[in-house]
């Protein structure tokens, strides 16, 4: 009896482990993501590519390459990225930018999750990983239609967030998705079709993402009738839709093509044609400010450096039509259509504001000035080789005048000067009223330009009005009593709203919220 | 008659045969000017329907091109069921059989094409039998689509996606060398090469994805690889139609799938 007691302790003890946990509760309640607010992204290719430079074959590994690593590039941490492809294992190619290493050798794996199940490439996972976001458990099947666990830890397959380190994500976190994939509409509900057969339409898409907390949300979709997408996303107030193809809400029917594109690649001999999703292609050429090639192009409408979606979805959406009418000029009868029309669902306040590239993208307040003609706001915002002391949005006038020329004069000792400085709102509230104080200090190296803990105050502007996305300007008169002897000197505009402070960093590259310039105080003449 | 002599007669005979196949072996010009669409061989001959004026024309034992009918829309992508012929008309939203044996447009079934393949532009780029039931391909980039047909109902069977632009589409059903595969060319624009696509048929969707295999195009006496490949048919080979050079080549492919 001993024996069998001793026996029956050890079954006890031991039974969970050999079954995972199948006697105890599995319902650990998931906890909202503990971390700082950060961003995440989810990308999805749901079909596999088999063949180099095969259209509508390659691009499903080549668009979710160049997806991935622009958002490296954007500032995402790869373990903030969830990738849905394939059989889970990355995809190969002749070409250098879309095998390991990737993202310039800065990542050797991308792929994290299989969209297989035992049947062939399926929707399950990419409700798990949604449902893991938007609540903190996975997915289940309900009657062939994916919703989120309100119970339990194991979802559709056995999947487990925790396994995957998927967060739920909190009110403070952003959240960006691409998905490309095949897809189809009956009367704009669209669907995408995965290779298993199971379908995944926008319905139930928003039910799985209606508990997202996250503070503000973007989602690409590449897939034909992509209306049906924009439809079921319209009541949401914190998310900017952005979509390859659909002519209207109501009437959504309409194909995504592909083109080639050139880029560089080190295999080809320099450069040459690689296939890609025309809206997967320009959505990321504007955000990168750059197309594969390497030469700049003119996605940064306002000229802060910073790639709004609004901005990336308008450049896009130029680019696209562009070529639509290259395409129109084929007789329909020596070709098969070409014509797409992305599309763009928004509130207001989301689309212009919400920066991929900042830390907190889609942040109410943040306010900043350039450093330098290439700052994004990003810190440190000094790279090697620039100086912290070149700052495009401060300049000094001898006159004070509406509007404002930009051009800067160097300020006269002895008389009155006024000082200028042109505040970027990159937050999706207004952060009025901004106070800019102007300080200055004395010249004394290249690394800082002048030391911080002499700063002498010159005056101070307040803008009253500052819309997302636009720019003001402030103004304050350097007065003649406080104008130095003629040498040079570091001029500065520290930027402070209610909302949003200037840090204690007393460099300018480790804070968004100052900017400086060198000038050199001439003796003005008739003195 | 003696075996000797009876084995030379037979010989003879049979060159005399294969004589026609032989020259079917060269590439040969498709009608001047035409936009062709559809290809496909009935009987003894290849028959083609063109775009340019919407004719369907079958080829004459001198190797030109006879009008057998003129279509009252626009003729698309042609199969042969074996005792009838089927015409894809987009225009009118149908698929269409006709009587080949006689001299008018003689319609002996017709069903609408399923609405998953009707897009926003043409997009119709294959058709074809595999003994049982039509296959209808549409080349409409993401939406590309091959579907399965029950030619009595007009039911759509099962679908897969083509993972690729098909131009065409076959049914190596009858072929000694090919295996029972349906065909298309992945057609990747006029700067990179078009590929013969080809997957195994079954009833279950997963496996016809996961046969699908790439080849070029093998190099047969006087072929090009097509630059612009608009329809593709089955005999004694692969036959390609490219707008290209106005051409309608034979290809082997260069590795035979399993």
């Amino acid at each position: 009896m001993k024996e069998l007691a001793v026996v029956g302790a050890l079954t006890v003890m031991i039974l969970p482990l050999v079954t995972g946990c199948c006697l105890c509760d599995d319902d650990h309640d998931p906890v909202p993501n503990p971390d700082a607010p950060d961003k995440y992204a989810v990308l999805a290719s749901t079909e596999m590519a088999t063949e180099d430079d095969v259209k509508y074959n390659s691009e499903f590994w080549y668009d979710l390459v160049l997806t991935y690593c622009t958002l490296i590039e954007q500032g995402f941490d790869k373990d903030n990225i969830f990738v849905l492809y394939g059989d889970g294992e990355d995809g190969t190619s002749k070409y250098d930018r879309y095998e390991t290493p990737f993202c310039s050798g800065a990542v050797e794996k991308i792929t994290d999750i299989s969209l297989k199940d035992d049947n062939d490439i399926s929707k399950y996972n990419l409700c798990n990983v949604l449902c893991c976001l938007s609540s903190g458990r996975p997915a289940k099947i309900v009657s062939g239609t994916c919703k989120c666990l309100s119970s339990g830890d194991t979802g559709i397959g056995g999947f487990q967030c925790s396994d995957k380190n998927i967060p739920w994500l909190t009110d403070d976190d952003f959240l960006i998705g691409w998905v490309k994939g095949h897809a189809s509409a009956i009367k704009c509900e669209t669907a995408l079709a995965f290779k298993s057969g199971t379908t995944f339409g926008d319905t139930e898409a928003n039910t799985l993402l209606d508990d997202l907390k996250a503070d503000r949300w973007a989602l690409f979709f590449e897939t034909c009738d992509a209306g049906g997408w924009l439809a079921d996303f319209q009541d949401y107030d914190s998310t900017a839709m952005v979509v390859s193809s659909s002519p209207d809400v109501d009437e959504c029917k309409q194909t995504s093509w592909t083109a080639w594109y050139l880029e560089k690649d080190s295999t080809a001999g320099g450069e040459t044609e690689v296939v890609h999703g025309r809206f997967t292609y320009w959505v990321n050429t504007a955000l990168r400010r750059m197309d594969l090639t390497g030469t700049a192009v003119d996605s940064d409408a306002d000229e802060n450096n910073l790639i709004s979606i609004l901005e990336d979805f308008d450049f896009a959406e130029e680019k696209i039509l562009e070529e639509n009418t290259k395409y129109l000029d084929v007789p329909p009868e020596t070709d098969f259509g070409g014509v797409m029309q992305p599309a763009i669902h928004s509130p207001s306040d989301v689309a212009p504001c919400v920066f991929v590239r900042l830390a907190n993208p889609g942040g109410d307040h943040e306010v900043f000035s350039l450093d330098h003609d290439d700052d994004n706001s990003t810190v440190p915002s000094v790279p090697p080789g620039t100086v912290p002391f070149d700052s495009p949005d401060i300049w000094v006038r001898h006159d004070h005048s509406d509007p404002v020329p930009r051009e800067h004069q160097q300020p006269h000792a002895g008389k009155d000067n006024h000082v200028y400085a042109q505040v970027f709102n990159i937050g999706c509230a207004d952060p009025s009223p901004v106070d800019v104080l102007f300080y200055y200090s004395t010249y004394t190296d290249d690394i800082l330009c002048g030391d911080p803990t002499q700063w002498k105050p010159i005056g101070e502007g307040t803008i009253t009005s500052l819309p997302p996305g636009e720019a003001r300007v402030a103004h304050a008169t350097w007065q003649a009593s406080n104008m130095p002897e003629p040498d040079d000197y570091c001029l500065i505009a520290e930027l402070s709203a209610l909302e949003d402070k200037p840090n204690e960093d007393e460099s300018v590259a480790f804070d968004n919220n100052k900017a400086q310039i060198k000038v050199e105080v001439v003796a003005a003449d008739g003195l | 008659m003696s075996s000797f002599r009876f084995f030379w007669i037979t010989w003879v005979l049979l060159l005399a045969w294969f004589q026609p196949v032989a020259a079917q072996s060269e590439p040969f010009d498709a009608p001047p000017g035409a936009n062709i669409v559809g290809l496909v061989w009935i009987e003894d001959r290849f028959w083609v329907s063109d775009l340019a004026t919407n004719n369907i024309y079958r080829r004459a034992d001198d190797g030109s091109w006879e009008v057998w009918q003129t279509w009252p829309n626009r003729p698309g992508p042609l199969a042969w069921d074996g005792t009838g012929l089927w015409v894809v008309d987009e225009l009118a939203g149908q698929i269409i059989r006709v009587d080949t044996e006689v001299d008018s447009v003689t319609r002996t079934a017709v069903f609408d094409i399923p609405e998953i393949a009707i897009r926003e532009v043409p997009s119709i780029t294959g058709l074809t039998w595999d003994g049982d039931t039509l296959w209808l391909a549409t080349g409409c980039g993401l939406c590309s689509t091959f579907l399965q047909i029950d030619s009595s109902t007009g039911d759509v069977l099962q679908s897969f996606f083509p993972v690729c632009e098909p131009r065409g589409l076959a049914y190596s059903h009858e072929h000694p060398d090919l295996p029972r595969r349906l065909w298309t060319v992945a057609y990747n624009g006029p700067n990179k090469p078009a590929l013969l696509s080809s997957r195994k048929i079954t009833a279950d969707p997963g496996f016809v994805s996961s046969s699908q295999t790439f080849s070029g195009f093998g190099s047969v006496s006087g072929s090009v690889p097509p630059e612009e490949p608009t329809a593709i048919a089955i005999h004694e080979g692969i036959w390609v139609v490219d707008r290209d050079n106005g051409k309608i080549s034979k290809y082997d492919p260069s590795a035979i799938p399993p």
